[in-house]
Order: structure tokens, then C-alpha cells, then sequence
């Protein structure tokens, strides 16, 4: 899976970094200074990275914890998000994720403790219980056998029950989840698209059944779970395509289990989405029909909205408004 | 497919051979092909390698699209001679570069350091030659540093001293590793079918189709392209001119058209 493992200088003797290392014996370790000599070059292609992606060991200092875009939330009001891990396992064509880094290598930052302490930090000065996303540039579970994080972070999670956590996913790997007892202040979300749209745009995702049927075993085993129908995706046929799916979905995920659905329709930033149409010069999502705004690529208004407004009608029917939390401009999805 | 880069004729020669390329340039750089693999004879030092990699991408600019190797001779403090390595790092005035190696290879990695002349001063787990950087710099301004590599032979250490160098030796040492070299060549070209799409053939012709009836602007012709490569991706053909349904009056016209086309495209997934 892992061929070439850059590790900073500064983590060489890191736990983290040996545990790591000890896991691709066979991987080809270079030492470098600063991972921003490999990850933030120019002249980088991010697709052919994308075949074949190397992992960067490293220690992230600077600001670690970091305000949640406008309407990023579920629920709470002070949001917040953390990346112990930037990109992504899988190869979805609308993640922003390709527009906004140079390079398809993944970055392990190895200083969990750091980003708990941060997390500490921020949360002392709130009066209510912060939300902090994990999942914003990276998925939270997908790389969990290579990084720990979330049997390390659910253990600090644990001791603080005024921080929530959303883990934010398309993998299965629910190990981690199964193997310890639910905690309240955790939601584990899982994104999810019709089937068809899926297998068109969500390369080396698990598929959807897959991923469904493991969200809901999460969920028996007593974790709050989150559904995330982020970005929608128009075609000529949504109705059809959006009614069979969220038939689907709700049927198998327990309702009272259900912490929050939240919604958003496909949109870049412009320049995200002019590198991603270089990257992807034949692909028909990006070639098809935008509006171009100022700050956002999109669906043209009438079909944003048609989107949104069918999503929308369709989960409120099944869990109620309370639970629902629609996203607009302000956020972007991976 | 690749484009090797080296120094020497005696370093040459067995690739030469064994792909069995022609030399199709005298000057202003010995220059070799056989259609698909090429070879750049640049000389040596760092100003002739810069040099002759800047003329060829000149000559060649569909060459971006290709692996560059270059391929050498180097030294090593302890390395045996005749050892076959792979840079994965540049030691560089400027900060430290690092060739992005994305195919696997058992290849082992060493840290190269070019230098301006012939050096027996060896420094430990460091291979030297005399190109190397020049050739990382210059070709990553152009070719994506994926398909950038070193490959450089151990032809002196500690032990067996660099004066003991004559030109059979050298082309033997790359001859006894001509196979690994051109397998790792073979590797990258399979990666490189991984680049962005290149733009569509028949593209050109379909511009023309509306710029000779339209006076288009730079920026218009560059809208142009941009609505027919999307139109293309949409529906994988071209639209050309006499298509247009209804007669433009200009060419904001025609691209206003075009844009509507496209925007009434049935959408469904693939």
C-alpha cells in the first residue's frame, strides 16, 4: 500500500513514526528537512501521485485547531476543525481536496498530542460545548490501521465531555468503533451518494451498500451516527436516483441513532475548479454545466435548489427537521 | 517511451544499442531516436546539461508528456562499483530537492551532490557526479517531476579510486545495468499513461472551422477551445461549425451558442 516514506528530521524517534515504519518494513524511507520540500513543490501532478501516493511523516505546528467554515455545523455553535492527515485514501472527482493541495502524498502529522492540547486550549475559553470535525481535509477511519488516530483520539475524547467529536468517513474500517463502548460525544458520519453516482465519481470508495451496512452496525453498537448527503449530484433522473437511495439508507440506519443528516449541493471554488478541470480535462462533471460566481462553481441556481429542496423534503420525512442541518456556500466536501 | 539524458558516449552506447535509436542530430546536441525512446548526448557539467535539456524541450515540446532519465556514472563513498542507484535527494544551495519516485522500484536511494569538477573527496552514504541538479532544475520547469529521475552507476569509491576511469570501463558498467535501467524507463512510461488527457486530435481543425468565418480575439479563441474541449468531454466528439443551428452574428455570438449547447446537454452519469 505504502511505498515511499518521507519522515521529518524532527518525528525520526517518534513513537508514532516507528510504530508506522515497523508497518511497511519494505517501504523506501527518506529523511527530509520539512515536509513542505515534498508537499508543497510546484511542477507536482497530482494524478499520477494519485496512482501510487507516498506517506509524509511529520510534526505540525502552527495553528492546529481551526474555525469550522459558517455553516459547517450540526447542531452546536462553536465549530471547529483539526487534520491530523491531509488527503485522502479514495479518488472522488468532485473532492475539493484535488484543488487545493499540490500533492497526492498523504501527510501523517504524528503530534496527536499536540492537536488534544490545542483542542483543550480552544474549548477553555467557550461556554458550551465545541464541536471539533476530524474529517474536513482527510478521512477520518480510512488510513485508521496506518495512523491509530481514532482509537488514540477516542481515548482522549473520553476524558472530555464538553468537546464533541465528528469522525467523518467512507470507509468501513470500524474496528476501532466496534472494539470499545460508544462515547456521547462522538458522531461518526458517513458520506454517502446513490449508487450510480458512486461508482461514477467515488473511485476506491467502499461502496455504498458497504458503507451503509457498516454505518449501521455503528450504529447497533451504540454510536450516535451521522449521514452526510454532501455533495448532491445532479442528473437528468435525480428524483429516481435520490428516492431509491434515501429508501435505502433510512430503512437500514437505525432512526434513533441518527445524531444528524446534513446536505449540500456540488460547488468549488473557482480556482479549485479550474486546476481540477486541468487535472480532469474529460471529465463530465466538471465539463458540464456550472454557473461560475465569484466565490463558487456550481449548479446553475434552479437546479441547486431543485437538489436541495428534493433532499431536503425527502429527510425531513424521515428523521424531522430538528435533526436536519442543510449546508449552503460556505463549506467545501471532500 | 523516455527521453535519456547523459553525459558521455561511452555512457551512451549500450542504450543506444540496445534501443537501437539513430542519431538524427549533429548540433547544436548529439540527438538520437528511434521514434519512440530518444537520447540527448549533452556533454559534461551542469551548463551543458542545463543547456541541451532547454534546446530539446525547445525542439520537442510534446516531450513534456515523457519520462526524462538521466543516467550516468557517479561516485560513492561505500557503495561497490558497478552499483545501480536511484537519487532521492539533490543536495541543493537552496534547499534540498526530492525526485517524487510514484513506481515501485528495489532500486536503492542515495543522496546525490554535483559538483563543478572531478572530486576523490567522498562523503559518506553520498554519491557525486557532475549534471545531476542542473538536469533536476531545468526539466522540472517543464516535465512533472514524477517522470524526473536519476539513475546514476557507481563507477568510483574509497576504495577504487576515480582515476582508475576509462571509457570501457564506464560503458560496461552501464551495460551491466542496462536492463534494470530500462525496466525502471518502462515503469515510468506506464505511469505517465496517467497524465491529464491530452487535447483532443481534432481540435485544431475544429477551431479553424469557426475562426475562418468569425473574427475571434485571443482571449474569444481561448473561450473557444475551452467550450469545444468541454463540449467534447461531454458527448466524446467535436462540434464544428456548420452544427451551430442558429447563424451568429459574431463571435461572442458563437460562443454565447456554444455555452447554451452545452448547458441543454442531457446530463446523466456514466
Amino acid at each position: 500500500m505504502i511505498d515511499t516514506i518521507y519522515i521529518e528530521e524532527a518525528v525520526r524517534e517518534h513513537p508514532r513514526t516507528q510504530a508506522v515504519v515497523a508497518r511497511f518494513p519494505k517501504a523506501r524511507q527518506i529523511i527530509c528537512e520539512h515536509y513542505g520540500a515534498i508537499f508543497n513543490r510546484s511542477q507536482q501532478s497530482f494524478r499520477l501521485q494519485k496512482q501510487n501516493p507516498a506517506l509524509i511523516l511529520a510534526h505540525k505546528s502552527g495553528n492546529r485547531v481551526l474555525p469550522a467554515p459558517a455553516d459547517y455545523g450540526i447542531g452546536g455553535q462553536d465549530n471547529y476543525y483539526f487534520s491530523h492527515l491531509l488527503n485522502c485514501l479514495y479518488d472522488c472527482r468532485y473532492c475539493f481536496l484535488q484543488g487545493m493541495f499540490r500533492s497526492a502524498n498523504y501527510i501523517m502529522f504524528v503530534n496527536y498530542e499536540d492537536f488534544y492540547k490545542d483542542i483543550a486550549a480552544t474549548q477553555s475559553a467557550l461556554d458550551a460545548p465545541g464541536w471539533y470535525f476530524s474529517g474536513y481535509d482527510c478521512d477520518s477511519l480510512a488510513m485508521e490501521p496506518v495512523t491509530n488516530f481514532v482509537a488514540d483520539t477516542l481515548d482522549w475524547f473520553a476524558t472530555q465531555p464538553n468537546a464533541n467529536l465528528e469522525l467523518r468517513t467512507k470507509s468501513t474500517q470500524i474496528r476501532s468503533l466496534l472494539n470499545r463502548e460508544a462515547l456521547p460525544n462522538v458522531v461518526v458520519a458517513c458520506s454517502l451518494s446513490p449508487d450510480p453516482i458512486a461508482r461514477a465519481l467515488e473511485h476506491n470508495a467502499p461502496t455504498v451498500e458497504k458503507r451503509v451496512a457498516a454505518l449501521a452496525k455503528v450504529a447497533n453498537a451504540g454510536w450516535q451516527v451521522g449521514l452526510r448527503f454532501d455533495p448532491l449530484i445532479w442528473s437528468d433522473d435525480y428524483t429516481s436516483v435520490y428516492s431509491d437511495f434515501f429508501e435505502q439508507v433510512f430503512s437500514q440506519i437505525p432512526n434513533a441513532k441518527i445524531h444528524s443528516v446534513s446536505t449540500g449541493s456540488f460547488r468549488l471554488p473557482p480556482d479549485f475548479h479550474q486546476k481540477m478541470s486541468k487535472l480532469y480535462p474529460r471529465d463530465t462533471l466538471l465539463s458540464g454545466s456550472l454557473h461560475r460566481g465569484e466565490r463558487w462553481v456550481g449548479y446553475p441556481q434552479d437546479r441547486e435548489q431543485a437538489l436541495l429542496e428534493f433532499a431536503r423534503e425527502r429527510v425531513v420525512a424521515a428523521i424531522g427537521s430538528e435533526r436536519f442541518f442543510p449546508c449552503q456556500h460556505e463549506t467545501m466536501v471532500g | 517511451m523516455s527521453v535519456f539524458v547523459i553525459a558521455l558516449d561511452a555512457e551512451a552506447r549500450p542504450l543506444i544499442d540496445a534501443l537501437k535509436l539513430k542519431r538524427l542530430i549533429d548540433r547544436p546536441w548529439p540527438y538520437y531516436s528511434n521514434g519512440d525512446d530518444h537520447l540527448l548526448l549533452t556533454g559534461i557539467g551542469q551548463l551543458n546539461a542545463a543547456a541541451a535539456c532547454g534546446w530539446l524541450i525547445g525542439h520537442s515540446p510534446e516531450l513534456a508528456r515523457t519520462p526524462w532519465l538521466n543516467v550516468g556514472i557517479a561516485g560513492h563513498a561505500e557503495l561497490a562499483v558497478g552499483t545501480l542507484c536511484w537519487v532521492e535527494r539533490i543536495k541543493y544551495k537552496h534547499g534540498d530537492l526530492y525526485p517524487a519516485l510514484h513506481i515501485r522500484s528495489s532500486l536503492p536511494g542515495s543522496l546525490l551532490n554535483t559538483v563543478d569538477a572531478p572530486s576523490n573527496k567522498y562523503v559518506d552514504g553520498q554519491l557525486t557526479d557532475m549534471e545531476g541538479a542542473a538536469f533536476y532544475l531545468i526539466c522540472s520547469r517543464f516535465v512533472p517531476i514524477e517522470l524526473l529521475h536519476l539513475l546514476k552507476v557507481v563507477s568510483d569509491n574509497r576504495a577504487d579510486d576515480i582515476k582508475n576511469i576509462n571509457k570501457a570501463m564506464v560503458t560496461e558498467l552501464i551495460k551491466d545495468n542496462c536492463t534494470e535501467i530500462l525496466r525502471f524507463a518502462l515503469n515510468l512510461s506506464q505511469l505517465s499513461l496517467a497524465l491529464p488527457e491530452a487535447i483532443p486530435a481534432d481540435l485544431d481543425q475544429c477551431v479553424e472551422t469557426y475562426t475562418q468565418k468569425w473574427r475571434f480575439s485571443h482571449s474569444q479563441k481561448q473561450q473557444l477551445m475551452k467550450l469545444l474541449q468541454r463540449y467534447h468531454a461531454l458527448t466524446h466528439s467535436m462540434f464544428f461549425e456548420p452544427e451551430l443551428s442558429v447563424p451568429a452574428r459574431d463571435a461572442k455570438q458563437v460562443l454565447a451558442l456554444l455555452d447554451k449547447k452545452i448547458e441543454h446537454l442531457p446530463v446523466t452519469m456514466p
